[in-house]
């Protein structure tokens, strides 16, 4: 007899309106539209069964992106390109599955994320791009990350990210600073996990950017591809 | 409301209240449309989505093909000030265009306290507060829901209202809409005109003359045409097997109040407890047969995947085909890892079968409303339950283990005395009483009791539409007096604030006089009143007071039986005769059976409906 596989992978996009809807509500939107689409889900046994999701790299409200990974578990084997498109036709544009496999390898094998940042700010201009390169490639990068201590209580600590973050390049383009960097991104904290919201926050406190008119000025951050440990081979 | 914004969106709290895109939405090529209508809700979001109603009447007008239906909801305050600050207005969940472009926008009143809240919207969308400020260029603003029955507070600010069950009379008047502008006759006094003369359950208040008497009550409410009709007839569905079900949902990305399956499994009810303007207004009762619901739900499945089925109905366990309802859905439900759940359970239905097959009642925590703690109060309301029907089915839930038990009552029913609140302590007493008496409870636990007291709201078209409510200070002294005779720590006592129900008493049974002082609210910024944190009673008082309007003459008073009630130009199909004898029996502690048991000559019936209870009309 054949193995069933357990779990199939799905690649998709979550962009636009659909980048304002947080992780949780996500996780149970999507739970939802597998069952609409008739997915073989495997449940765990007892008394409150559910079925097996797992996100790769949880993306905050308000970032969209391009390559969003999914393990699905299954109880019995279907072509995953088959289940994908009946999953498509439970969906919307804005957030569509994109590719379907049987995977050979663990999301744990993420190790950067690509991302695109457009900030159209007051006053951007070729020599403000200059600046954000200056500050995304020296030595030391520090921004502030959110932690918990162990009572819970939120504070922040600096950390440099310099080792973090890799091919940087700053482009001014259509009113916009445009950049374009991988981020160490990790699923399980094996090594950090950088949050792009972080490097917008850095540029605002450094530049003082972003600080005017919000119906002027605004930023988007798209992730566009994810890599193995090597920064260069894509994920899959 | 749909922001393209995103700057501003990423600066509010939950965005996806506003950011739609949900999937199940409808939206259509503007060139094919000929009327566009909002639908509002006067509430958040996720408050809105749930509720059934516009989901059903959402779904019929964009039936329609050359109609173009969207949602919008109140936005948050912290939305509502960016709105201010950057000059946005409020817009149409689904397109973000701006309301104030729209051909007909429609407003549910769900609650009295969400007055405040549809003003707030009307002045974000930057469309005038008052009907006659509003020219011909501004959209048709149309009510409905519950509080239509009686909508005179809010009136003024309505140019129509949409008086019982929607499905068929407001695509009939956006058909006359279309009409009127193809024809070129529209202008808006005409089209409301015709709307009221030619349209069943559609009520426009310009087209009454109200005088009032030297002692503040009214005089008369006269018709300024003679086709527009003295008394609105309420509209129903007569067959709700028939009746336009929508097998499109719109799936919200966001948590909202109800994430599952709705399904409507009748309308009305047979009981006619006193107290409640719910069971009347919405009678005759009419099933739906359990193969139709069985569709309908496997139906809901498909569209929605939500791994719960509410049956959803006023009392559901008085649907003469329960049983037979939960087989069916019991023989597809429990593989498709679907739980079936109850809203509310009487207790003389609360059964141990009814346990084993709906599995919320399984986890949930036992509720049961005996809603007053004596018989002698018991049957002045009709609430047809007693002392042993409720001690029967709170030991069904603890042989199967449950501890905990809540339990709802209301305070200044009329005829209330003090004995009858003893009753309710006693009453909760007896519940635990029944826990250490039941040789099959959980060995080792300690039972728990809740005691929720809300206060009584004399509502129009019930039976004690005419009594007063309670003063505040009786309500404190009551509620403190409850307080002191629950000494037992098993016991936990809550009562519902009682400066909330006065306010909502005064609005329940007001008349025109008081909107302006609901526009000086609005002009205050009141706003969100349902939830507690935005009520203030001091400012409302003021409010009235700064108006200059007697508000306890709405509330606290004992009206007239032949008073000219605000709300007698509406005709819930109920007579008045049949009130004012269900008055009298329940200050002669007589109950009355239920419309299953004993047609008690309501009235009702002549609007017709199929299985239902009633008699067929006579012609
Ligand atoms: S007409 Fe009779 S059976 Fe029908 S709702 Fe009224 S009282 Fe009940």
């Amino acid at each position: 007899m054949l193995e069933v596989p357990k779990f199939i992978r799905f690649k998709f996009r979550k962009v636009g309106n659909l980048q304002f809807i947080s992780h949780l509500d996500l996780q149970k939107a999507m739970a939802k539209v597998l069952v609409r689409a008739k997915a073989p889900l495997w449940y765990s046994k007892g008394f409150n069964p559910h079925a097996k999701l797992i996100f790769a790299l949880p993306l905050s409200v308000g970032a969209q992106s391009e390559c969003e990974y999914l393990d699905v578990r299954v109880e019995r084997a279907i072509p995953p390109l088959e289940l994908m498109e009946h999953i498509n036709a439970e969906l919307t544009e804005e957030l569509r599955f994109l590719d379907a496999y049987y995977p050979e390898t663990a999301l744990e094998d993420i190790y950067w994320a690509e991302y695109d940042f457009s900030i159209k700010t007051m006053g951007a201009d070729e020599k403000l791009a200059r600046e954000v390169e200056k500050l995304l490639t020296a030595e030391q990068v520090i921004i502030l990350k959110k932690a918990k201590d162990k009572y819970k209580k939120i504070f922040f600590k600096e950390i440099d990210i310099a080792p973090y973050i890799r091919d940087v390049s700053v482009d001014f383009e259509d009113g916009a600073i445009k950049i374009n960097a991988k981020l160490s991104a990790s699923i399980n904290q094996t090594h950090p996990h950088i949050n792009p919201e972080n490097i917008v926050t850095m540029l605002k406190d450094k530049l003082g950017i972003l600080s005017g008119d919000v119906t002027q000025e605004q930023y988007d951050i798209m992730r566009t591809r994810i890599y193995f440990e090597d920064g260069v081979t894509d994920f899959r | 409301m749909n922001i393209k914004n995103s700057s501003i969106l990423k600066s509010v709290e939950k965005p996806g209240r506003y950011s739609a895109g949900e999937f199940g939405q409808t939206i259509k090529d503007k060139k094919d449309i000929k009327v566009r209508w909002a639908f509002c809700f006067p509430d958040t979001y996720e408050i809105g989505m749930s509720n059934l109603g516009v989901r059903i009447l959402y779904g019929a007008l964009n039936q329609e093909g050359d109609v173009w239906c969207e949602r919008a909801y109140a936005p948050w305050t912290d939305m509502q000030k960016k709105m201010r600050q950057h000059n946005i207005p409020l817009c149409a969940h689904e397109s973000g265009d701006p309301l104030k472009e729209f051909d007909i926008v429609g407003i549910t009143l769900q609650y009295e306290m969400c007055y405040t809240t549809t003003l707030k919207m009307l002045e974000l969308a930057g469309i005038p507060l008052f009907a006659r400020d509003r020219g011909d260029d501004f959209p048709i603003v149309i009510g409905g829901g519950p509080c239509a029955y009686n909508a005179e507070p809010v009136a003024d600010f309505f140019d129509c209202f949409s008086i019982g069950e929607g499905e068929e009379n407001l695509v009939e008047f956006t058909r006359l809409y279309i009409e009127m502008k193809e024809n070129g006759t529209y202008t808006k006094r005409d089209f409301l005109h015709r709307a009221a003369a030619e349209i069943g359950g559609i009520y426009v208040p310009s087209l009454y003359d109200v005088t009032y008497n030297d002692d503040g009550t009214i005089k008369a409410y006269t018709p300024v045409y003679d086709d527009v009709p003295k008394r609105v007839l309420k509209r129903i569905m007569t067959d709700m097997d028939k009746a336009y079900f929508p097998d499109k949902v719109v799936m919200p990305y966001i948590e909202t109040v109800h994430d599952r399956i709705m399904l409507e499994v009748y309308r009305g009810c047979i009981r006619g407890c006193r107290f409640c303007q719910a069971g009347m207004v919405y009678r005759p009762v009419r099933e739906k047969t359990p193969g139709v619901l069985n569709e309908q739900a496997k139906c809901l499945f498909e569209a929605t995947g939500y791994d719960e089925i509410s049956l959803s109905s006023l009392s559901i366990s008085d649907y003469s085909r329960l049983s037979e309802l939960t087989d069916n859905l019991l023989e597809w439900t429990d593989e498709n890892m679907i739980s079936l759940s109850l809203p509310s359970l009487r207790v003389d239905s609360f059964t141990k079968e009814l346990m084993d097959k709906i599995s919320t009642v399984r986890t949930g925590s036992l509720t049961f409303a005996p809603e007053a703690g004596s018989q002698r109060l018991r049957d002045v309301i009709n609430k047809n339950v007693c002392e042993s029907d409720l001690l029967r089915a709170v030991n069904v839930g603890f042989d199967a283990g449950k501890t905990s038990c809540k339990l709802y009552f209301m305070m200044g029913l009329p005829t209330e005395t003090y004995e009858d609140l003893d009753g309710i302590a006693e009453l909760a007493k007896a519940v635990i009483e029944a826990y250490y008496e039941n040789p099959n409870r959980q060995k080792g636990r300690a039972p728990s009791v809740t005691v929720s007291v809300s206060c009584f709201i004399p509502k129009p078209f019930t039976p004690f539409q005419w009594e007063a409510q309670d003063s505040m200070e009786t309500f404190v002294e009551k509620q403190k007096y409850l307080e002191s005779k629950i000494t037992d720590r098993k016991i936990r006592y809550v009562h519902h604030d009682a400066r909330v129900s006065h306010v909502e008493a005064i609005l329940a049974r007001g008349d025109r006089r008081l909107a302006p002082a609901l526009a000086l609210a609005c002009e205050r910024g009141f706003c969100f009143d349902a939830w507690d944190e935005f009520f203030h009673y001091d400012e409302w008082i003021k409010v009235f007071e700064d108006c200059g309007i007697d508000y306890n003459f709405y509330s606290n008073r004992v009206w007239g039986e032949d008073e000219v009630l605000p709300w007698d130009v509406i005709d819930c199909g109920v007579t008045k005769e049949f009130l004012k004898r269900e008055r009298k029996n329940a200050y002669s502690e007589k109950t009355t059976p239920s419309c299953r048991e004993k047609c008690s000559g309501c009235g009702v019936n002549k609007l017709g409906g199929e299985r239902t209870w009633c008699p067929k009309k006579e012609n």
